[in-house]
């Protein structure tokens, strides 16, 4: 039996909130995800591959994953730790380096709670500077192809301009 | 060709004009009457008009005569289309955590 993550972003807004409970203490879980060798197992999604150049768990540290897509293309995904409260939270900077300029910089918390029969609670906040930088975060879990709304209002927006 | 990225569409494509993305912003919380939508923005009732067209051929809104006023509301598409990128989001994170899940029962405690 597997949970399911909530995720919640309301419109107009500029955050999203992840939840999910594991079948795992929270010390056993701050464990897992802080160890840069286990990263390549999890912190994945369907169709790539994922490397960890650089994790270093310290106020002021880096990290670094690097996605590999089907066709070679290479991603990476990037921050700093701003805070490391072991076993309870970990706040950090994040930013994609698909994008064609930078500044469009998430602050990420992660925090884990108790639950009874030795689970955790994992709560993710994703802070973005705008709705729009979110909303194109939101996209680019979006399947190829997939006839978005924005797709059409650009031919609309070709017609008319 | 440059292969396209949904992501990058998103941040700096079609709703990269701020008033359309604006008026998109205010009807996802209630409706409005075309001339209450042209009263937040400096620009003339014409230029609002034209936003809302844009947005009505895009699918993104509906405009429904009530009286003597145009009453504009959200699309049940453009609010299926939302729901749709936070379902991928979501599976994403889903795939993610199942994957955890995996490691975390391998992990010795």
């Amino acid at each position: 039996m597997s949970n399911k993550a909530t995720v919640t972003a309301k419109p107009g807004e500029s955050t999203i909130q992840i939840e999910r409970v594991f079948d795992a203490p929270r010390e056993k879980f701050y464990r897992v995800v802080t160890n840069k060798e286990l990263i390549p197992k999890w912190w994945t999604g369907p169709g790539y591959d994922v490397r960890c150049e650089e994790m270093d768990v310290r106020e002021g540290g880096k990290w670094r994953h690097v996605q590999t897509m089907p066709d070679g293309t290479e991603f990476a995904f990037f921050g700093v730790y701003h805070e490391i409260a072991p076993n309870e939270r970990i706040i950090q900077s994040f930013e994609f380096s698909g994008l064609p300029e930078r500044g469009h910089v998430i602050l990420e918390k992660m925090e884990l709670e108790d639950v009874e029969g030795g689970k955790t609670k994992l709560k993710v906040t994703q802070a973005f500077f705008s709705a729009a930088d979110r909303d194109g975060m939101l996209q680019s879990g979006m399947e190829k192809g997939l006839q978005s709304t924005y797709d059409t209002l650009d031919k609309v927006l070709a017609e008319e301009e | 060709m440059v292969e396209r990225n949904a992501y990058l569409d998103g941040l700096f494509g079609s709703l990269a004009d701020p008033i359309r993305r604006d008026i998109l912003r205010r009807l996802m919380n209630a409706q409005f009457t075309v001339s209450q939508i042209a009263e937040s923005y400096d620009i003339s009732l014409a230029a609002v008009a034209k936003h809302l067209n844009v947005l009505e051929k895009a699918t993104l809104v509906i405009k429904q005569r009530r009286g003597k006023e145009q009453v504009v509301s959200i699309s049940p598409e453009a609010l299926k289309d939302a729901s749709q990128y936070l379902a991928q989001y979501e599976a994403l994170w889903n795939y993610r955590f199942d994957a955890l899940d995996t490691v975390l029962r391998e992990e010795k405690s």
